[in-house]
């Protein structure tokens, strides 16, 4: 900014004067803040750089171990399963006992006596 | 492990040549951390005369200013490179103050609220503050110097107007960076920098 007007020129003298004459109290905090900053930021990053990586392998391998073993689990026929809820559960009411006859009738071809 | 040094350079003692170059010249993390050290000393004291401007208040100011530098470390620090570190950091300053300001609102707001005093003009807390000068009324009135007129003008400027005239005219922004700093359009920019203006020429007539 070269095109400077005399109004800008001395608003940056004056801040810059204040700037300069800050105390010798506020320096001191600021320093300190400065030192702050930098520790605790520093090992803040050092805290995630390190440990999530760590957690976010450790949740995908639980994750796929889980799978894994969900494969793995030998699983009921569907019809089997299917006929094993409609019997248990909606067609027949729950205190009828299957009817031996009934299922040997349902189980014969067609026209079948 | 590196030794931060606790002695702190003069103003503008460190050129931003120094700390691109220390990163640049040697990327060990010792290194950018040496840099990051060497950037925060040469920005901190326009940072804190920004954040007193803002808040009138000593304490607040530093608290902010320490809290800009820690989120300035921790989320830009180590991931961008130094050649972008100042806009970057002004960027988490003026966000900072933007939320006091938010904050000092809501403030106001419940205050005015508790208290039922609907009839009484709102009194703005800003105003109210001492100066940090410590500077009694009557001093402030027959003040003669004209820099202390002018940063006293510059302090009571409306935040986002002061922010505008503090990025452009001091720290040398160009209008599309202090826009990426101050979180709006380069539109705003040049109306916030317009109105500060033309209340400090305002202000300052027996001045300027």
């Amino acid at each position: 900014m070269n095109d400077r007007s005399p109004f800008d020129e001395a608003a940056r003298q004056a801040l810059d004067t204040r700037a300069e004459g800050l105390d010798g109290a506020t320096l001191s905090r600021l320093r300190q803040a400065r030192v702050t900053a930098i520790e605790q930021g520093t090992r803040r990053h050092r805290w995630f750089s390190h440990w999530v990586p760590v957690t976010g392998a450790l949740a995908t391998a639980a994750l796929l171990a889980m799978n894994l073993w969900h494969d793995q689990m030998p699983q009921p026929a569907p019809e089997l399963a299917l006929l094993e809820s409609l019997v248990g559960d909606s067609v027949l009411p729950s205190s009828t006992q299957p009817d031996p006859e009934f299922i040997e009738w349902l189980a014969r071809p067609n026209g079948a006596v | 492990m590196h030794v931060i040094s606790l002695q702190s350079p003069c103003l503008n003692s460190t050129s931003p040549e120094d700390w691109t170059d220390t990163v640049a010249d040697n990327p060990t993390e010792d290194a950018r951390q040496h840099a990051l050290d060497q950037f925060l000393a040469g920005v901190e004291r326009r940072a804190y005369v920004m954040a007193e401007m803002a808040t009138r208040n000593r304490d607040e100011a530093l608290d902010l200013v320490q809290d800009a530098m820690l989120a300035f470390v921790t989320s830009y620090g180590k991931k961008k490179p130094a050649s972008e570190w100042p806009p970057l950091f002004h960027r988490v300053l003026q966000n900072k103050l933007r939320d006091w300001g938010r904050r000092q609102t809501v403030r106001r707001r419940w205050q005015v609220w508790l208290k039922g005093d609907d009839d009484a003009p709102e009194a703005d807390p800003i105003q109210q503050a001492a100066d940090p000068a410590g500077r009694s009324p009557e001093q402030r009135v027959s003040l003669d110097n004209a820099s202390d007129a002018l940063l006293m003008a510059i302090g009571e400027l409306p935040l986002r107007q002061q922010q505008a005239f503090m990025l452009r005219s001091w720290e040398g922004l160009d209008v599309a960076t202090t826009a990426k700093a101050m979180g709006c359009s380069a539109g705003s920019v040049k109306t916030h920098l317009s109105l500060a203006m033309a209340q400090l020429r305002d202000k300052l007539k027996g001045h300027w």
